[in-house]
């Protein structure tokens, strides 16, 4: 059972966090064709950073925890919209579907670099403003602010070893 | 089907009897209005034999109630961190619970809390396959299984 704690949150993984840069800076070269910017690094902390649309991927087995790709509306319906090559109503389900294409894209070519015996989830996606993910207490939460000339974005990379690495 | 109504009933109120001292009643498959304000939603992924996930939707009272009696503090003393923490246990161990009534093998990831108000979740490609509505600590919570389209074709990771 969870107590809460003041401590430090726990340290991460650079192992764990390297696959995910790689990744956001390959399927945007590779599929979104928008030139990406990954900027540093932090942890993150509370209170928590609001977004609009967002996607979570589930990891299990020999790593465990989600990877969330976190947006506001306009760089999502613009990055979407480039990564399909058409104009995307935020209002329709094809909207929903591209940003968990995208996160499952991220998570995937991730999850091979990891080079470990982990699953990825089906992608689920929030929609609505001024939302926000928390992140779980005993594990290392990172979050990767992204910028693109058509918007910016975050990815938050909240993961754990279940075995030594 | 992979539960029926009664192994759902039966779980939630284990769960929330033992872990919250929670006495929930049952308001079958109807769920109510969503709630104005703030809420959260505490979701659960499954793989393997069944994709997957199990999602809680609460209000705030109850994220406060539930942190209230998980962490031995006052409601109104219960922060933010608190309130998502005690949701991420409360779904972990209804999700650990659900696993066990599933086909072998399937795995959990950790859960992940979102906390908003007027948000939209799903999880395209999977159909909701089971929408329960329970009333605890006098507040409604919706409990609502996906699960992975067989027809949506599977993206190699």
């Amino acid at each position: 059972m969870s107590t809460p704690t003041t401590s430090a949150p726990p340290a991460i993984n650079p192992k764990l966090i390297v696959p995910f840069i790689n990744s956001v800076r390959q399927v945007f070269a590779t599929m979104v064709k928008v030139p990406t910017t990954v900027e540093r690094p932090h942890l993150k902390t509370q209170p928590a950073p609001q977004y609009d649309v967002s996607s979570i991927i589930g990891f299990s087995g020999d790593i465990v925890g989600s990877v969330v790709v976190s947006f506001q509306t306009e760089a999502a319906v613009q990055i979407v919209s480039a990564f399909a090559g058409m104009p995307i109503d935020p209002n329709s389900p094809d909207f929903a579907d591209a940003v968990c294409e995208l996160a499952n894209m991220i998570a995937g070519s991730a999850k091979k670099d990891l080079g470990c015996n982990a699953s990825i989830t089906v992608p689920s996606v929030i929609i609505g403003r001024g939302h926000s993910i928390a992140r779980l207490s005993d594990v290392p939460c990172l979050v990767v602010p992204c910028k693109t000339p058509v918007g910016d974005f975050a990815v938050e990379v909240n993961i754990k070893m279940n075995k030594p690495v | 089907m992979i539960a029926t109504e009664n192994d759902i009933e039966q779980l939630m109120t284990t769960v929330l009897e033992t872990l919250l001292d929670f006495h929930p009643t049952f308001l079958g498959n109807k769920a109510p209005p969503p709630p104005a304000g703030r809420t959260f939603s505490a979701v659960i992924h499954i793989t393997g034999a069944v994709d997957g996930a199990v999602v809680l939707h609460v209000t705030e009272p109850f994220a406060r109630a539930a942190a209230a009696k998980m962490f031995g503090v006052h409601p109104d003393a219960a922060d933010a961190t608190d309130q998502q923490d005690a949701l991420g246990e409360l779904c972990n161990v209804v999700g650990g619970n659900f696993k066990s009534l599933l086909p072998e093998p399937c795995r959990l990831s950790l859960p992940t809390v979102i906390d908003g108000a007027d948000y939209s979740f799903r999880i395209p490609g999977s159909s909701m396959t089971g929408e329960y509505a329970i009333n605890a600590a006098n507040q409604p919570m919706l409990i609502r299984l996906w699960r992975k389209d067989e027809s949506h074709a599977t993206r190699a990771a």
